[in-house]
């Protein structure tokens, strides 16, 4: 007999969403209700104006959102997915089923990251009913949030194939290449790190309603699935009860 | 169907010292067979079992089930497996779980509410069927996990460790019955305890490991009590000083009783005879451990 993996999935996805979806959401709604509780009469009268100054104000206000969420909600989505198996000891009774290690976290990988877009959207659209969001700015948005979860998703799966402490060594991973990344700005050597930095360029392309590059996204995107493929083979060569 | 051939695993933890925890363990499982590891704690008895499933790979020698890589034969066919430390997400509810470790162990989405309803039936467990999994007793824990591990008829290995950890005494007995439904020509099973009866009741061959070596394996199905140095308890009334010098190494645990080293049932009934010849009474003579707990003990004492 072979695993029911894609039937598995559903539960995967069950998983996600009581344990990961309500914290990436509240998160996301709290700071939508913040911005709405702060929008003064004198923003209102900026946004009522209505044109490229509405859309302006919408874009600054989704790019500050997502200045503070991206790398959060990424990593909410993706943390522990191998690890808490590992550490809880819950791999011996799902890995003694006739289950191939690779294909169900790779599985969960995509599903989180189906689901985290999901979540991306609701809050993008509660967001888009305090604020003015035009197409660009809401396409531009879903567009750094994907490779977000790829980058963030990606790195995370890695530690997290490595090491039970996978979030915290996500975070150190994210600290670093970002203080590195503003002290040595354009750096050749910034090149091989995780490429966190770009994320927040083209935040700042969002805020001024310029089109977001395709190029450094793409390598975003790039660098994140080359580390969920390593991730890969690394639980495919690690033993399981170490 | 499980061979290790000259097995050996080390641990070698980031700044700690190596533990050598199984050293050039060599033996095989037929299929059709019940076979028993037996140990103290840490005598490696875990590390052989995570290796047998391909959660360990060894450091040398080789592990193979039925002639391939572990991994590779439990990904291809499964085993039903019940582990010492049950890792049920605690908040799962019983019949959630069940549903889930069926979909995995492959179960055809027509026959599993038929499948798990017959198992919550057997192990007792259709009134906790809506309960998470941390409210469970111990031992319902234990039936749960009992029950994930027979979800599949068709499983060739099945390995229980510690499969009465936390149960009961109705439901331990429960568990020795299941053990002799389950034995099939094609079929191997393990079954790793600290219990010696429950072995030797189960069991074709035990394996006695300690400090990562395999120090013997004693086949429960042989009267081992002609070869082996066993102690028996004699209760009788008459006179102590008859009894000391017809065993004259005996101990003496309680009033008119005392425990006796003899090498097979032939010498124990000449001294017997001898002590009945001069006038002690014998109202009762059993060994004072079972055959398999004896092999123990000297194997465990011998390696010490």
């Amino acid at each position: 007999m072979k695993a029911r993996l894609g039937a598995y999935g559903l539960w995967q996805l069950r998983d996600f969403i009581f344990e990961r979806a309500a914290a990436i959401l509240i998160i996301g709604l709290l700071l939508v209700f913040g911005t709405y509780e702060a929008i003064g009469p004198a923003a209102k009268r900026y946004i009522a104006t209505g044109g490229r100054n509405g859309l302006l104000f919408g874009a600054r206000g989704v790019a500050e959102h997502l200045t503070f969420m991206w790398f959060i909600a990424a990593l909410i989505a993706v943390h522990g997915i191998s690890s808490n198996d590992r550490t809880t000891g819950r791999f011996r009774l799902i890995f003694a089923k006739p289950v191939r290690v690779l294909p169900y976290y790779a599985q969960a990988f995509v599903l989180h990251g189906i689901a985290f877009m999901l979540c991306s959207l609701v809050w993008l659209a509660t967001l888009s009913r305090v604020l003015p969001v035009g197409g660009q700015t809401a396409l531009g948005a879903i567009a750094i949030l994907a490779c977000s979860y790829l980058l963030v998703g990606g790195v995370c799966f890695l530690m997290s194939a490595i090491s039970r402490f996978d979030w915290v060594a996500t975070g150190a991973v994210f600290g670093g290449v970002m203080y590195l990344a503003s002290k040595f700005r354009g750096a050749w050597w910034l090149g091989p790190l995780p490429p966190f930095w770009r994320i927040s360029e083209q935040l700042d392309l969002l805020k001024t309603l310029d089109p977001i590059q395709p190029k450094p996204l793409l390598w975003v995107a790039a660098y994140g699935v080359a580390c969920f493929l390593l991730g890969l083979i690394v639980l495919e060569r690690r033993p399981l009860a170490t | 169907m499980i061979r290790f051939e000259n097995v050996g695993r080390t641990y070698a933890p980031l700044g700690g010292a190596r533990v050598r925890a199984v050293d050039g363990m060599s033996f095989t499982i037929a299929a059709g067979e019940v076979f028993g590891i037996a140990g103290p704690n840490g005598a490696g008895k875990s590390t052989m079992i995570s290796m047998l499933l391909g959660f360990l790979a060894p450091s040398e020698g080789t592990v193979t089930v039925d002639g391939r890589r572990p991994r590779s034969f439990v990904e291809s066919e499964g085993i039903g497996y019940l582990s010492e430390l049950v890792g049920i997400k605690p908040s799962w509810r019983v019949h959630e779980a069940m549903v889930r470790f069926a979909i995995l162990a492959g179960i055809p989405a027509a026959g599993v509410s038929e499948r798990i309803a017959g198992l919550l039936a057997t192990f007792a467990l259709e009134e906790h069927a809506k309960k998470r999994v941390k409210e469970l007793s111990k031992g319902t824990l234990q039936r749960l996990a009992l029950a994930q591990a027979l979800l599949t008829d068709d499983v060739r290995v099945m390995v229980f460790d510690e499969p009465t950890h936390g149960l009961d005494p109705l439901w331990t007995q429960h568990f020795r019955e299941l053990v002799p439904t389950l034995r099939r020509a094609d079929r191997a099973i393990v079954i790793a305890s600290h219990n010696l009866d429950e072995l030797e009741r189960l069991t074709d061959r035990v394996a006695i490991v300690d400090r990562g070596k395999l120090v013997r394996i004693v086949d429960t199905r042989q009267d081992v009590s002609e070869t082996a140095v066993t102690r028996y308890r004699i209760a009788y009334r008459g006179d102590e000083q008859i009894v000391r010098e017809i065993f004259p190494g005996a101990t003496t645990p309680a009033p008119n009783e005392v425990e006796v080293s003899v090498t097979g049932l032939g010498e124990l009934n000449r001294g017997l005879a001898a002590l009945i010849g001069r006038g002690v009474l014998i109202s009762s003579a059993t060994p004072a451990y079972s055959a398999l707990e004896e092999h123990f003990r000297q194997a465990v004492r011998s390696e010490a």
